[in-house]
């Protein structure tokens, strides 16, 4: 059932897609977004965490979506003599295919199917005592698709990105990615 | 399009392919970690310890997800079942540096390294000592929740019934418990104790006397429900007994805390209300042993700083280790073959100790095991004795 439903999407976008083809390239300014991530603690009950976002998208005929993003996260544990802090810093390469392209008057509906790949890396400062240690992470792959939904008025855009994503960095763990992205598509 | 499409599942197919395995290690291995270590220097004559962030190694660890490996296993507010711990097993989390070296990325995953280290290190030792355990991993619960409002924060207990050290939420703005390596070693020394002792002790007749003398426990009446003896049950000597016991097991935990960090105030760091009182670099004087339950810490640390004192004078002080092995085996062999109507000898320990082969004591030890023996017991049956190596011993005086 499922993969009839994923053939009957794509079915549709390639006939929405070749109809509304006009062969233009648009790049896509967005207002740093709020982004949340979801992840297990400790005792793996689920957290939510804010993660502050950067991000830069081009897409071709609100067909293709490709896009660079940067994401920064901090973290703290611990009482007064013994803690840590870390901060984590990303960047991935989010690549995009619209299966669903709806136009209504003004607006356009469009979901995409998106991939991402990247690599982050995080700093940690353990102090003990009074005595601080600072020590890097190697860089960790990380790697995650989903879908986002956009709708696109005036040449104003309002998406949200939801993606599954599994990074090291976090442990080795997957966490649920909802981004919710403001921003302004400029046609070249 | 169709191409683009075929592309675009192509890519989707790919994504999900590469995604990265869950970091658990191919059996088990051996990883480096960064922890709070103690160590301890001899400056101007005096030991001085310090802690500070270094890299060790945790052998033979199964997991760096949650925590294990052969030495310890971990759990998050456990509860008590009955083949031991029950609860969750609290994730781990580390960040691996381009040297491989795992560093703690919270407070539980630091505390979850520092006890695997130490619970290594503490096997080791007790081996070495000639203890015989079973080769299984030492259950550590993390957060564990104590209904008696004294005890519910700032403590760690051992407990016999499911062989596992519990640590109790820490509030204090000073060293947490959970790297704290004396209250560590001092805990795990509880394990041997009840191990080489109370559990071996444990016949019908005595059954309530052993739970009683689960310390920490029937202070804490925790969740874990060990039935708490009432002193109204007790017979006298039974009572004798139990707080000999109570105070030796204090006793030679504190001291096997400082054998194995050479910290002889460990408790400053962490509970630094008991440190004064508790310390072991202080001169040992002849004290009176205290016959009451409120008394057992006054005794164990007069037990511990004896055994300091004795140890300061040795080449090899990790030697009192094989010392304090072969006592229990005998003290053990005391309480089982104890009747109701006895009680165990309160100066087995000094004359334990002044009559060792294995502890060369020099003449004030020797006085002094002398003079506590002959305070407790009421009667001077015992003199020091010169040996032909130049050390003292403890001999009766009518065998001289």
């Amino acid at each position: 059932m499922k993969n009839k439903l994923v053939l009957f999407l794509l079915l549709l976008s390639q006939m929405v897609s070749a109809a509304e083809s006009k062969d233009a390239l648009a790049v896509e300014f967005y207002l740093p977004g709020l982004q949340y991530r979801t992840y297990q603690d400790e005792t793996k009950a689920l957290q939510i965490r804010r993660v502050d976002q950067i991000s830069l998208q081009l897409s071709y005929n609100e067909l293709l979506l490709a896009g660079l993003e940067i994401n920064r996260y901090s973290e703290s544990s611990g009482g007064s003599s013994y803690n840590f802090d870390s901060e984590t810093t990303e960047w991935s390469l989010l690549f995009g295919y619209n299966f669903l392209n709806y136009k209504l008057t003004d607006m356009t509906f469009n979901i995409y199917g998106a991939g991402c790949f990247g690599q982050n890396q995080t700093q940690i400062e353990t102090t003990l005592l009074g005595q601080s240690t600072t020590e890097n992470s190697e860089a960790q792959t990380i790697i995650g698709f989903g879908i986002i939904p956009q709708m696109i008025f005036h040449d104003f855009i309002l998406a949200l990105d939801l993606r599954w994503m599994e990074s090291k960095a976090y442990s080795p763990q997957a966490v649920t990615v909802v981004t919710i992205k403001v921003g302004y598509s400029l046609s070249l | 399009m169709l191409i683009l499409s075929s592309l675009a599942s192509v890519m989707m197919l790919f994504l999900s392919a590469c995604i990265p395995a869950e970091n658990s290690l191919a059996g088990s291995q051996n990883i480096r970690v960064q922890i709070p270590i103690s160590d301890s220097k001899i400056v101007s004559g005096t030991a001085e310890t310090n802690y500070s962030l270094k890299v060790v190694t945790l052998e033979n660890v199964y997991s760096t997800t949650e925590l294990q490996g052969q030495f310890a296993k971990f759990f998050y507010a456990p509860s008590s079942a009955e083949k031991g711990l029950a609860g969750l097993n609290p994730l781990s989390f580390f960040l691996k540096t381009a040297k491989n070296i795992y560093i703690p990325r919270n407070e539980n995953t630091a505390f979850m390294a520092t006890i695997y280290y130490h619970v290594q290190n503490l096997k080791k030792m007790s081996d070495l000592a000639g203890f015989v355990q079973e080769e299984k991993p030492l259950s550590i619960g993390l957060a564990t929740q104590v209904v008696d409002p004294t005890m519910k924060t700032n403590r760690a207990f051992y407990d016999g019934n499911t062989d596992s050290i519990l640590i109790v939420p820490y509030t204090k703005s000073e060293l947490p418990i959970a790297v704290n390596s004396g209250i560590l070693a001092h805990e795990y020394f509880h394990s041997l104790f009840f191990k080489t002792v109370l559990q071996k002790g444990l016949t019908a007749e005595n059954k309530k006397l052993s739970e009683s003398l689960q310390l920490h426990l029937s202070e804490a009446k925790n969740l874990f429900e060990i039935e708490t003896v009432e002193d109204a049950s007790m017979t006298v000597e039974q009572l004798s007994t139990r707080i000999y016991l109570n105070s030796l097991n204090e006793g030679l935990a504190d001291f096997w805390a400082w054998l194995y960090t050479k910290d002889s105030n460990f408790l400053k760091w962490s509970l630094s209300e008991f440190s004064e009182d508790r310390r072991l670099n202080v001169k040992p004087e002849v004290r009176e042993y205290r016959n009451f339950q409120g008394s057992i810490y006054e005794n164990g640390t007069q037990f511990a700083r004896l055994l300091k004192s004795i140890a300061d004078g040795l080449d090899n002080p990790q030697l009192m280790t094989t010392v304090i092995k072969e006592f229990l085996v005998q003290l053990s062999t005391d309480f089982v073959e104890l009747k109701s109507e006895e009680t165990l000898n309160t100066g087995s320990l000094y004359l334990f100790l002044g009559q060792s082969d294995k502890i060369k004591l020099d003449e004030n030890n020797c006085d002094l095991l002398n003079k506590s023996m002959t305070k407790m017991q009421n009667e001077k049956s015992y003199s020091c004795e010169k040996q032909t190596d130049g050390s003292f011993k403890l001999i009766k005086q009518n065998e001289k």
